[in-house]
């Protein structure tokens, strides 16, 4: 269950739409069934408590063999969060159509991987509700073609393999509504826009806290300037978690009350969390996520652990 | 992006990284792209080429993965 990944798929207006789950177990990272009952059950309950909890409530793209779909395997996760995902070699015979009629009516969407112009998997991407192209697989041309075919409002596209932003806009224009890739993890993104003035703020704070030696009057004098910093900072600190006996007014006293370690920790997280207000929220779980990573693989990689923090901020 | 990290200043290797150019960092954030990412294999190749265990870095990622969602859960 440690071997878990999520890569986002993002709608139109770049939110998160939902996420498709690469687990370790199974062959090519699928979600396959185990012929033995017991394993069987120990997978698929890990699954269901997870779900909810790896996507944030959001829709989970659960990739599925043909073996996971005859079974019925994937009844156990809940339709209104899963999103069923017929990979490609899966072929689209009558046991397999009767098996995904079946799901659509108990509320799963259908979801058919890497289809091609040409596809013989029409019969199921007749019934699917979104259909992944491969921006990479196939020519613009085809693209255009599959978006006639098959778009409306019942089945939507998705392309997959987007790596850079102005991929996604070209696939935004052609018609596709859901994108799936790291475009938005590029560092380009970060030379098309011009950085705000806060964003740069909280850049010095972190810059700040990353130093050997800390500069607490500095630091004072930075937080101070960012108003939501200072309330978080007293608010958090006058919270039930600290009993202290009375209330703490000043950042000064905050700062000397917190201790060098746990300052440079909690700038971090506030900073990191500030800077993103204006990124979708699975950016800034994303530099979180990175950022504790970072920190937890420093002691053996010989680096400091607050340059790797920050990466999950930078990178 | 060079001129962006002109206005704050960091550490040679990071900012090296970000630049694409050779660093003794680069292989880590590959591995951090390849856990995010679900490539396994390349995760388990770049954990043995920084004498990591496999399993301890994927423990890490985890661990991480739960931080996150709990920092921002309270957010």
């Amino acid at each position: 269950m440690r071997y878990v990944a999520r890569q986002p798929i993002f709608d139109r207006d770049e939110k998160v739409f939902g996420y498709e789950l690469l687990f370790r177990n199974g062959i090519e990272n699928c979600f396959s069934g185990d012929r033995d009952e017991a394993s069987r059950s120990t997978l698929d309950s890990s699954l269901l408590l997870g779900l909810d909890v790896l996507c944030d409530g959001r829709h989970a793209f659960v990739n599925c063999t043909r073996d996971t779909l005859i079974k019925g395997l994937v009844t156990l996760l809940p339709p209104n969060l899963t999103i069923v995902e017929i990979l490609e070699s899966v072929p689209a015979d009558p046991d397999v159509l009767e098996a995904c009629q079946k799901l659509k009516q108990q509320g799963y969407m259908i979801a058919v991987d890497d289809y091609v112009a040409g596809d013989p998997r029409e019969p199921l991407a007749k019934i699917a509700d979104i259909i992944k192209v491969e921006m990479q697989l196939t020519t613009e041309e085809q693209q255009a073609e599959l978006i006639e075919q098959f778009a409306s409002r019942h089945c939507r596209m998705l392309a997959e393999k987007i790596e850079t932003h102005a991929e996604f806009l070209r696939a935004r224009d052609q018609g596709f509504v859901y994108f799936q890739g790291y475009f938005f993890r590029r560092p380009e993104m970060l030379s098309t826009r011009d950085m705000p003035a806060h964003r740069l703020h909280y850049l010095r704070m972190l810059q700040e806290v990353s130093r050997p030696e800390l500069d607490i009057p500095e630091l004072e004098k930075l937080i101070k300037a960012e108003a939501s910093v200072c309330y978080r900072l007293l608010r958090y600190l006058n919270s039930a978690m600290f009993s202290f006996s009375r209330e703490i007014h000043s950042v000064k006293h905050a700062l000397s009350l917190l201790g060098e370690h746990d300052v440079r920790r909690w700038v971090r997280l506030v900073a990191a969390v500030g800077a993103g207000q204006d990124k979708t929220s699975d950016l800034v779980l994303s530099a979180l996520v990175r950022g504790r990573f970072g920190e937890l693989l420093a002691p053996s990689v010989e680096h400091e652990s607050p340059i790797c923090f920050c990466w999950g901020y930078y990178l | 992006m060079e001129s962006v990290l002109e206005r704050i200043s960091l550490d040679h290797e990071t900012k090296a990284v970000l630049l694409g150019k050779p660093s003794a960092l680069r292989p880590v954030y590959q591995l951090m792209l390849a856990h995010e990412s679900g490539e396994w294999k390349p995760a388990a190749e770049l954990s043995a080429g920084l004498h990591l265990d496999v399993d301890q870095v994927a423990g890490y990622y985890w661990q991480a993965q739960q931080w996150g969602r709990e920092i921002s859960a309270g957010e």
